[in-house]
């Protein structure tokens, strides 16, 4: 039977049980703490709980699986020693030792792409117009005279469904064939369209007009051709998975921005996978929310959602999927028929679809100070 | 310190040789633990910490050649790691909030943790580690998630093992005063039996 501890040695600090607990202490003070222990209920309680959170953290590693393509990713950067292949950043690009000849060399780039694109779009404006001196758009984004706007993703051009791959889809309609040149991933569009009063815009109405959130978007990859691929069938088509981070704060009460953001995306056939919330005494409340939302409504969504409070931070990114999704596809069509390994490509398969088809969301929403 | 596992040596040898497969293989066995301590390190970013993953493993691979097996190769890692996200943290003012150390469980109805209470482990501890100052978080990811010793926490954070060891148990403690409530809730999935959690040991008894 245990006694209090009043009855026997005084307790050790808790930072020495922490010690114990973590075995690091030296023997002499192990032995002191677990004799100790023997006899006392509290301090073997404040073990007890040590455990559980440590069970508890242990349980965090791993907990969440990186995303499929990441690995790719990684290889990829270490044969080319690139920057992260979802973050060119121009600037960074146009600084450094050689900043000078980059700059030149950004320009003429800029000047041929630009009669190429005036002359290949009638809708283009007149001149690359209103671009300051010293800015630099960033891959994928158009320059007119009043606006930004980002060239319009090639998922959104694509018929719905067709940009993901069918779980344990065979060699039929297998990829071959011309890939848009460029590597980089597609920006979401931009523009500052009103949200519908109920339900969602057709898809050809994102990104119709210009000077909007995403124009802003931290993406900076590169897009496909302005003019797509000739060829319009799936072969060429880039598999793209879309996601942002927005920061907003808020002026109506937290639960209620939650509320109605839940409420917002079951009519919009989107989900919260995450919520939680911080507060504190005297500091503005917290609310962090992971969202997934159709792809092809990522900017319907965040107009929307931007819609609700003023936004402090926002980015968007994109990560060609392409490649992994090419060989998924003919991993598959190699594969037997039945067994583990169909059954291990067919989860990745469809794992990479989610991946496509749901746009993943990080939302911050913040307190505004003193309200 | 801690010497690199002879039977990795082998496999280190093949790494620093350039050879694909042993590459690979490291990325099978740290890919998903380096994400997730780049994800808690960076306060729940993905793509924040898609990015700093991909930092460190390029780092690891371009730092291989230079790796004589003094420390683990864990810690090597975890050190290449945490240098990769203090720097992006620096770099960028992340969207987490440092909150006052006081007060913190005051009142309810806008608690974190009693609304967390109905929500998973992940999301309770992951609530947590939000309170908890940067420095104090690091050290009990990497030992508490990462299953580092005070030693290696130590050299991956390049700081005294006094450090480490303070850091640790601030921040345990401050942990276990957050997750008190969950703690004590004969419901709680971490919670092997109904109890009563006292608020601290007395030095004294």
């Amino acid at each position: 039977m245990k006694s209090t501890p009043s009855s026997q040695m005084p307790c050790p600090e808790w930072d020495d049980l922490k010690v114990y607990f973590d075995g690091e202490a030296p023997a002499t003070q192990h032995g002191r703490v677990a004799e100790h222990l023997e006899s006392c209920d509290r301090c073997t309680e404040e073990v007890r709980v040590m455990r559980e959170i440590a069970s508890g953290l242990q349980q965090l590693e791993g907990m969440i699986d990186p995303p499929a393509d990441l690995r790719r990713r990684i290889l990829a950067r270490v044969k080319t020693g690139s920057r992260p292949s979802s973050r060119r950043n121009w600037l960074d690009f146009l600084g450094g030792p050689f900043g000078a000849t980059r700059w030149a060399l950004a320009a003429v780039t800029v000047i041929v792409i630009g009669s190429t694109w005036i002359q290949m779009d009638p809708l283009a404006p007149s001149a690359p117009a209103g671009m300051e001196t010293g800015t630099m758009p960033p891959a994928g984004v158009r320059v007119s005279s009043d606006s930004v706007t980002a060239a319009k993703p090639s998922h959104l051009e694509a018929p719905a469904g067709k940009a993901s791959l069918p779980p344990g889809a065979g060699a039929e309609g297998a990829v071959a064939g011309a890939v848009p040149p460029t590597a980089g991933a597609v920006p979401p569009t931009a523009g500052t369209v009103s949200p519908p009063a109920a339900g969602a815009p057709a898809p050809q109405e994102l990104g119709s007009t210009a000077s909007g959130y995403l124009s802003r978007a931290t993406d900076t990859s590169t897009p496909p051709p302005r003019t797509p691929a000739v060829d319009k069938s799936d072969a060429g088509e880039r598999k793209v998975a879309y996601s942002a981070d927005l920061t907003l704060e808020v002026n109506n009460p937290l639960e209620a921005v939650r509320e109605e953001i839940e409420e917002h995306l079951r009519k919009g056939q989107g989900r919260v996978e995450f919520t939680s919330r911080t507060t504190t005494s005297g500091a503005p409340g917290k609310i962090r929310m992971t969202l997934r939302v159709p792809a092809e409504r990522l900017d319907y969504h965040l107009q929307c959602l931007s819609r609700l409070g003023t936004p402090r931070t926002r980015g968007v990114r994109s990560d060609d999927l392409t490649e992994r999704w090419k060989e998924l596809r003919a991993a598959l069509a190699r594969a037997p028929k039945t067994g583990e390994q169909r059954a291990v490509l067919e989860r990745k398969a469809a794992e990479l679809n989610r991946r496509i088809e749901l746009a993943t969301i990080d939302l911050t929403l913040l307190e505004r100070p003193g309200k | 310190m801690q010497k690199t596992d002879p039977e990795d040596r082998e496999w280190i040898r093949q790494l620093q040789r350039g050879e694909a497969l042993a590459f690979e293989r490291l990325l099978d066995r740290y890919e998903r633990r380096v994400y997730n301590l780049a994800l808690r390190m960076l306060g729940g970013h993905s793509t924040d910490a898609e990015d700093a993953t991909q930092d460190i493993f390029l780092e690891v691979h371009r730092s291989l050649p230079r790796f004589r097996g003094e420390a683990r190769l864990d810690t090597w890692i975890h050190r290449i790691a945490v240098n990769v996200c203090l720097q992006r943290r620096r770099k960028k003012v992340l969207p987490t909030t440092e909150l006052p150390e006081a007060d913190l469980l005051d009142g309810t109805e806008g608690d974190p943790f009693q609304a967390a209470v109905r929500g998973e482990l992940r999301e309770i501890l992951t609530v947590a580690l939000d309170h908890l100052p940067p420095a104090q978080r690091d050290v009990v990811l990497l030992h508490g998630m990462q299953g580092l010793s005070y030693s290696e926490v130590a050299e991956a954070m390049s700081c005294p093992v006094g450090t480490v060891k303070s850091r640790l148990s601030t921040g345990f403690r401050r942990l276990r005063e957050l997750l008190g409530g969950y703690l004590s809730d004969p419901n709680c999935p971490m919670a092997t039996a109904p109890h009563t959690v006292s608020t601290g040991v007395e030095a004294n008894g």
